[in-house]
């Protein structure tokens, strides 16, 4: 984990309400793996005061991407910055996704997409066979997926109201391909993980759960993001973010680590 | 040369910038950014006798230049804290500080007298404040008489220096200052978090799992100088004084009043290297103004 400060290469709203950064940062983009994220400095006077946390959602050569969706006052303030502006980050923090053999099958429901498209493109690169399933509310909300397509062997999208993809939730369509045979991703709002929690449980099976919460220190020090899990309470920012669906037994918040409560 | 080095009780300590506890885990979880002995000393996360899983989530909150916290002390217990957390201090440079909090002053004693020989300690502080716990914490700071038998029973128990912190959500801090230096404390420590909630109005509830938590940050600020003023008045043992400090003019505040050490917290959140910008910043106006050592400033605001 190191603190730098950041060029911030380029700007983009893939969507209205919706922000992607990328960031000039060689020494972070280096040490990251999928389900890693970073924090931001949001402002250099005493408020906001925290640093907000964004995963990863992917390494382009020396440069850091996240994508975050504009939901509060930190997000507000970051989703101004202008191209070129100098952006204090800290990273990469936190358990990544264990990555093994099987065929992949990653669950994305809304801006919980951001770590899995950094997971998709590193399986992508070690010639492992995806399955992208992306649910969200509408299709204004589906984003990327141009992208996404390129760096997964299928691609399946919902959204609630029918207006791209399937109508319905992510989650029927995900029940099919929670087998043995398949290594299970996921991140998005609680809902729709504990639904999903259900069926793999259902089954004897597990998967991958990348959370988030509100954080302080977000470098495993203050306990402020802690969870209860199985294994007691353990902190999102560094025994986390990523946790088997086996051991969680809260999940705090409603979105994949993009989110801003504030 | 400016000297920065301050003195409470028998333990000296380089520069007068520390972090404080609860803010800096068990002292290795900055260490990716700068070694802990660049800091004067470092105030390890509050332990108790058993371990304790703290409070339901969501613990934090941020609120207008601030935030607050409802931990409930999760923490891994005092014979972790010795086996495990001490040891993993070995061989890295700086002052580490344990912070204890007992359920009762056996509680408190006990865990006193064990850390007596533990390694790589240079302080106690007891923690008779924090907001967030249901029995011990903040239910002793807020008695003048509980708080001096409690440090008397500690200052018995320990032959390292002994600092008591203190809680503002009092109607007079001095009064509580004063009952720590009676029974024995070197110092006193100020001001632990002000007692604060904020509502979900969506949800018509309380964010915090614990419904009610602990405020820090610089909106705290006036209220920490205010009391650091009129307890360094109130009592002859150092303050170490904290509560909303960010920058170096926020420190010069608090040395004016009459802190002779200062913690950090909230403001090692924003920017892990605030407390070294906040060293050279003091540094640079002690120059300025042609003092040679911080000692010329503490309390100078009360001449």
């Amino acid at each position: 984990m190191k603190k730098k400060v950041a060029k911030l290469l380029e700007t983009h709203t893939p969507a209205p309400g919706y922000c992607l950064h990328t960031y000039d940062a060689p020494e972070i983009a280096s040490m990251a793996e999928p389900g890693q994220f970073i924090t931001v400095r949001v402002s250099e006077a005493s408020h906001p005061i925290l640093r907000r946390p964004f995963s990863i959602l992917s390494i382009e050569g020396d440069a850091v991407r996240i994508l975050f969706k504009i939901k509060g006052e930190g997000t507000e303030i970051l989703s101004r910055a202008k191209k070129g502006e100098l952006v204090d980050i800290i990273g990469p923090i936190g358990t990544p996704f264990s990555i093994g053999e099987k065929p992949a099958v990653l669950v994305a429901g809304g801006i919980g997409m951001a770590p899995l498209f950094f997971l998709a493109k590193t399986l992508k690169t070690k010639g492992q066979k995806t399955a992208f399933l992306y649910g969200a509310k509408t299709a204004a909300d589906i984003l990327l997926p141009d992208e996404i397509g390129k760096i997964s062997d299928e691609f399946i999208v919902a959204t609630e109201d029918g207006s791209k993809g399937e109508r319905g939730l992510i989650t029927e369509r995900a029940s099919s391909y929670l087998t043995e045979e398949r290594a299970v991703y996921s991140c998005g709002p609680e809902p729709m993980l504990l639904a999903l929690r259900k069926i793999l449980d259902s089954r004897g099976l597990s998967a991958q759960f990348s959370l988030e919460n509100y954080m302080a220190c977000g470098v495993g020090a203050c306990q402020g993001c802690s969870i209860e899990t199985t294994r007691g309470f353990l902190r999102v920012c560094v025994d986390g973010p990523v946790f088997s669906s086996r051991d969680i037994v809260t999940i705090p918040f409603s979105t994949g680590i993009g989110g801003d409560k504030a | 040369m400016i000297d920065l080095s301050i003195e409470i009780g028998s333990l000296r300590l380089k520069n007068p910038v520390t972090a404080a506890s609860g803010t800096y885990g068990y002292g290795t979880d900055y260490l990716s950014f700068y070694p802990p002995g660049k800091l004067g000393a470092v105030f390890l996360k509050g332990i108790t006798r058993r371990p304790s899983s703290g409070n339901a989530a969501p613990r934090v909150m941020e609120t207008p230049s601030g935030m607050l916290n409802a931990i409930g002390l999760q923490n891994v217990g005092l014979e972790s804290f010795i086996m495990e957390k001490l040891p993993a201090l070995d061989g890295i440079e700086g002052v580490f500080i344990a912070n204890i909090a007992g359920e009762t002053i056996e509680e408190a004693s006990e865990i006193a007298r064990a850390l007596n020989d533990a390694p790589n300690l240079s302080a106690l502080e007891l923690n008779v404040s924090c907001p967030n716990v249901r029995q011990g914490g903040m239910a002793f700071g807020v008695s003048p008489a509980a708080t001096e038998e409690i440090t008397r029973a500690v200052r018995q128990s320990t032959t390292l220096p002994l600092i008591v912190k203190l809680t503002p959500n009092v109607t007079d801090i001095t009064e509580i200052a004063r009952a720590a230096q009676s029974g024995g404390a070197d110092a006193v420590s100020l001001i632990n978090t002000l007692v604060g909630m904020v509502i979900d109005i969506e949800r018509r509830r309380p964010v915090l799992g614990n419904l009610t938590g602990g405020l820090s940050g610089p909106a705290i600020r006036p209220v920490a100088v205010r009391m650091v003023w009129d307890v360094y008045r109130a009592v002859k043992i150092p303050v170490i004084g904290m509560g909303g400090i960010r920058t170096w003019r926020d420190a010069i505040e608090f040395f004016l009043a009459g802190s002779t050490a200062l913690s950090m917290g909230t403001a090692v959140f924003q920017d892990p290297f605030a407390p070294l910008e906040v060293m050279d910043g003091v540094r640079k106006y002690l120059e300025k103004c042609g003092c040679k050592s911080i000692r010329d400033i503490i309390g100078a605001g009360h001449e």
